[in-house]
């Protein structure tokens, strides 16, 4: 079957069957910078923003959010016209395999949105459900660090 | 992955959500999903989402606080409520999941659902928390939690309301989570409240407290003994050391930890949080 959704701020229709998660709905329907991790709402790599909210994809049954915005790490990019977050992770060195990079972003996003200025504390509450098995977290705390001060200054 | 060819409804009133369900034995209340996805199960035919119905809110009523079913546990840690006993929720869900799967697991569910690791629990029974739901004859029903955990229900055919939490004052109170890791699902929660009464010295006492512990067998466990211990006594280091002689539940042991250990490591919580009180039993100048 085919059903209208609202993807990066654009209505398309996507084809799925009724049973299907929003990430295996959206992988097959050709967005696939949201990554399959554990598809058990542990990992965090295939986070989505839904109505601005940071939420895993792989724990939603796509059918009962056909009427709500759903933004990918591309929508991001055109969603705001800044790469401010991306360009964080990259400059502090971030990013590893960037597997996890699409969820990082998105769930930093969700938090600078409601609190440009977190603390450390904050930022690791934010991020509780986004893991990476590269690089640490240190790198990823300062990245969103770096990214609430330039979003700051903007 | 569900069953491809599962139905949706998407009723806007209760009534013809009820109407749905009394309908379609196979089908479930649905609203955010995380509870039914992991049964995987191939038998549920349909899915009611509830989304439209007006069962999102979190607001105070006189002497209540009520939490409509469909709230996430985000919503309600961000609420700007200020009650005590809605702090001492906000406590117990703000490290349940993480945030993205807070954003998405509602009252609704999680008291459907129930898992032994839910971090809702022991608070909603230390709080003596009511709730309302509806049944396939339409009639809605109030109950404590506790007694809606102990009737033996068919859960999946009562569509939750709301969840009321007392307003209480000069409320004290800690909740604590045993983990592996900080990240992790609990093996156990344990919640404490009480009233804190001030005596004719100038003392404070502790009244009526309630202590529940979750992850326990038969899921839950009021700790009886040590609240009639410490009913109306003035918490200091002596009294917290006594305490923990009445401390007992009954646990099973898994891959991870032993019966023993586990009630070694709630005596140990109980003790942590029963000191951070402490400063609330320092004697004031005004008798």
């Amino acid at each position: 079957m085919n059903t209208l959704f609202t993807v990066n701020g654009r209505k398309v229709r996507l084809s799925l069957h009724p049973g299907q998660t929003l990430l295996r709905v959206l992988r097959d329907n050709g967005y696939t910078e949201v990554k399959c991790g554990c598809e058990e709402g542990e990992c965090g790599s295939c986070t989505v923003l839904l109505d601005g909210e940071a939420v895993p994809s792989c724990q939603i049954l796509a059918m009962s959010v056909r009427n709500r915005e759903i933004t990918t790490v591309k929508g991001l990019m055109d969603m705001d016209g800044t790469s401010v977050i991306p360009e964080a992770f990259a400059e502090t060195g971030a990013v590893q395999c960037g597997f996890c990079t699409p969820g990082m972003v998105l769930s930093s996003y969700a938090l600078l949105k409601g609190n440009p200025a977190p603390s450390e504390e904050e930022i690791k509450l934010a991020l509780d459900g986004n893991i990476c098995r590269c690089t640490g977290y240190i790198k990823i705390i300062e990245a969103v660090k770096l990214a609430a001060v330039r979003m700051g200054k903007k | 992955m569900l069953n491809r060819e599962i139905k949706w409804y998407f009723p806007e009133t209760e009534e013809e959500a009820v109407a749905v369900k009394r309908e379609n034995v196979d089908t479930l209340y649905h609203a955010g999903g995380t509870g039914i996805l992991r049964t995987k199960s191939q038998k549920i035919k349909g899915l009611i989402d509830l989304s439209a119905l007006d069962l999102n809110y979190i607001k105070k009523e006189g002497n209540t606080i009520r939490i409509g079913a469909t709230s996430t546990y985000s919503q309600i840690c961000k609420t700007s409520l200020t009650e005590a006993s809605l702090q001492m929720l906000k406590g117990a869900v703000s490290r349940a999941g993480s945030t993205l799967l807070r954003n998405r697991i509602t009252m609704g569910g999680s008291l459907i659902d129930a898992p032994y690791w839910s971090d809702l629990f022991s608070t909603l029974l230390c709080l003596g928390a009511h709730l309302t739901y509806r049944r396939l004859d339409l009639t809605v029903e109030t109950c404590t939690v506790k007694e809606f955990l102990d009737r033996r229900l068919k859960k999946e055919n009562v569509l939750i309301r709301e969840v009321i939490l007392p307003v209480k004052e000069d409320l004290i109170f800690f909740v604590r989570r045993f983990t592996r890791v900080f990240f992790d699902y609990p093996v156990f929660n344990l919640a404490f409240c009480a009233k804190r009464v001030k005596k004719k010295g100038g003392e404070y006492a502790i009244g009526e407290p309630a202590i529940f512990v979750t992850g326990v067998k038969r899921f839950y466990r009021e700790l009886t003994e040590a609240e009639e211990f410490i009913n109306n006594n003035i918490v200091d280091s002596r009294l917290i050391e006594e305490c923990m002689k009445h401390v007992d539940a009954e646990f099973t042991p898994d891959r991870n930890f032993g019966a023993e250990y586990k009630l070694l490591m709630l005596k140990s919580l109980f003790k942590d949080g029963l000191e951070e009180l402490l400063p609330n039993f320092i004697k004031t100048g005004d008798q």
